[in-house]
């Protein structure tokens, strides 16, 4: 349900966000019927939720499994260092620790293959991008070579 | 049939684009080698090199993805017949015969059937488009904005009809799609659901929306997955087996082209992706065979019907791309993500004005079957060590990757940030089976319905009258009406089947 409630959260909302920008028939020409039916999908799928654990029905979601929780959390950490950690640290740092969550146990892999992803992928979007790029390390280093 | 000014316009477009050219082997090598990872589908390799085709030309990068797409139908097949465990859905039905065969030692063989028949159905489907897409820009020039708007809805709504199960929750993912497609600036000028801020005054960028739903979802999803056990006991690729199991394919004709039609027609259907064409044309080939019995047990023809099927689909489905607008499915909706990079619009007017344009990527296309099958005779054998390498690996570097890929394509953080969010969103949608392609479709064409349903609303004065009067956008009515009602209707009149309790494997 707490996906079908965000959901309803994210419609309600933004339907009152574009009434508010602007309560003409142009601007919901399209906003307010799509909104109402999804609305009313919202209580149907709902409705059987209810029904289905009513009836003690196997869940229809996937179970979750701490690993893939560990890469969700890991990944949005990763994402959300990016503009201070720097594009090299961040993956540095993310690949590191990501390794050894899935499995893999062998210290020296787990360092020598977050090194060559961060540094790879670092180098390659330096010499490609036009765009500047927050890095902590490699962007000097690239300057300076 | 054929725009013979236009087909010279393409042969003269080709001579001067050799970057196209350059993209027809390192495409389908890619393809065939992403592909070939279990449970990396064709939609993921895609949404990852989506950012890269920025930087090319439109032509160019229409002929590298479509290459990489022609590349992974193959790709998928390679685990399914070595190991059991399909690259994706679209070689679930590949693996039926396949694999029994492998298990034989009559891999090279089954792989030779199977690359034969992927290049045959592809080149087929593509050579049907060819003599079928200057009648088809004709015929959809007649579509206004009724039609339009009819037929995109139609298409959400046949994608919800055709799932099979939760129709419901598939409609709810489109019409998320769509509101979220319509965040950012209105037709009208007005500033809607942006928190004021100016980045998302464009929308929401849909690049990185596909490669968070796409790619990042499934990653996610891939971690808990626990079918993706490390390759082992991979069996030896010899050239010389393969190349006859590819000569002994040709002995199978009205398969390969019933695998041909059901993939260039069904596959044409929006939702209806390689997968379902995977399965309908084995069961096709298993019904009408003499010995249906024999299919299971590493029947030839299965392999071929299966490969031949989901080839041919990329034809059908960029029919329907290229003359509408409108995604079949997922890897289409990232192809058209491709047109919104290079601000281009795909659909009616576009295969009209740029119809040398689609015969280029139509030739090049040729060129792709061809190239697929010297790399697949040459490659196999190095690519199916591929499928060795561990997952555990190639999670954090593919989001690695696509972490950078989302903030090149404008240089701002507001491009991981929403691959991440909406990452997160694929993966709880895909926990709690909603349909992603139904909502990439959705977010991809919100605008586009917006705009037709305004100028609907500004031609017809917001009567009825006017679509009246519209044939086509009555069918077009009725079909979209059909697509909703009739498996509430068939659940009305078929009484429920009862619940049989599921045999306990040993």
């Amino acid at each position: 349900l707490a996906l079908i409630a965000a959901f309803a959260i994210f419609v309600v909302w933004y339907l009152r966000a574009c009434v508010v920008a602007a309560p003409t028939t142009e601007n919901l020409l399209l906003i307010l019927p799509v909104a109402g039916a999804a609305i009313v999908l919202i209580a149907i799928v709902a409705a059987g939720i209810v029904r289905e654990s009513a009836q003690s029905v196997t869940a229809t979601a996937k179970p979750w499994t701490r690993r893939t929780a560990s890469v969700i959390v890991a990944f949005a950490l990763y994402v959300i260092a990016l503009p201070f950690a720097g594009f090299d640290v961040a993956t540095f740092v993310f690949v590191a620790a990501l390794l050894p969550a899935l499995g893999e146990r062998r210290p020296a892999v787990v360092g020598g293959l977050a090194l060559a992803i961060a540094i790879g992928l670092t180098a390659g979007a330096l010499a490609t991008l036009s765009y500047p790029l927050p890095t902590l390390f490699v962007g000097r280093l690239w300057h300076l070579l | 049939v054929i725009d013979l000014h236009a087909l010279s316009s393409a042969f003269s477009i080709l001579s001067s684009s050799g970057l196209a050219w350059m993209l027809v082997v390192p495409g389908v090598a890619l393809g065939m080698i992403g592909g070939a990872l279990p449970g990396v589908n064709a939609a993921l390799i895609l949404a990852m090199v989506l950012p890269l085709t920025l930087w090319m030309p439109f032509l160019p990068a229409l002929v590298f993805l479509t290459a990489i797409h022609t590349g992974s139908l193959f790709g998928v097949a390679l685990p399914a017949v070595l190991m059991n465990v399909p690259g994706s859905a679209a070689a679930v039905a590949t693996a039926f015969d396949g694999y029994p065969m492998s298990r034989r030692g009559e891999h090279n063989r089954a792989l030779g059937l199977a690359l034969s028949a992927s290049a045959l159905g592809h080149l087929g489907a593509y050579l049907l488009l060819f003599f079928w897409i200057s009648p088809i820009s004709h015929a959809v020039l007649k579509l206004g904005p009724a039609e339009m708007l009819l037929v995109m809805l139609w298409g959400l709504t046949l994608i919800a009809a055709l799932r099979g199960s939760h129709m419901s929750r598939t409609l709810l993912a489109g019409a998320v799609g769509i509101l979220i497609g319509t965040i950012g600036l209105s037709p009208g000028g007005v500033m809607r659901g942006t928190f004021g801020n100016a980045a998302l005054l464009d929308g929401v960028p849909v690049v990185s929306a596909l490669i968070g739903l796409f790619a990042v979802g499934e990653l996610f999803n891939m971690a808990g997955a626990a079918y993706l056990v490390e390759a082992s006991g991979l069996r030896r690729v010899r050239i010389g087996e393969i190349f006859r199991g590819m000569l002994e394919a040709l002995r199978y004709p009205i398969v390969i082209l019933r695998g041909l039609v059901i993939g260039s027609t069904i596959g044409g259907l929006p939702g209806v992706g390689a997968s379902v064409c995977n399965l309908i044309s084995y069961v096709e080939t298993k019904r009408t065979d003499k010995d249906p019995e024999s299919f299971g047990t590493g029947n030839p023809k299965g392999v071929v019907a299966a490969e031949a099927g989901n080839a041919s689909s990329e034809g059908g489905s960029m029919a329907t791309m290229l003359a509408l607008g409108i995604p079949g499915g997922a890897s289409s909706a990232v192809m058209l993500a491709a047109f919104a990079l290079h601000n281009i619009t795909g659909g009616p007017q576009f295969i009209a004005q740029q119809k040398d344009v689609v015969y280029a990527v139509i030739l090049t296309n040729f060129v792709n079957g061809a190239v697929l099958l010297a790399l697949g005779l040459l490659l196999t054998g190095l690519i199916a060590n591929v499928v060795r390498i561990p997952i555990r690996v190639l999670i954090p570097a593919i989001l690695a990757l696509a972490t950078f890929g989302s903030y090149s394509i404008d240089g701002s953080m507001l491009g991981p940030f929403t691959m991440a969010a909406f990452g997160i969103l694929g993966w709880f949608m895909r926990r709690h089976d909603y349909s992603i392609p139904a909502c990439a479709i959705g977010l991809i064409l919100g605008r586009q319905i917006e705009a037709q349903l305004l100028n609907y609303y500004q031609i017809s004065a917001g009567g009825l009258g006017y679509l009246l009067g519209r044939p086509i956008a009555l069918v077009f009515l009725v079909l979209l009406i059909a697509s909703l009602v009739y498996r509430p209707v068939l659940r009305l009149v078929r009484p429920p089947r009862p619940i049989v309790p599921a045999p306990v494997s040993p």
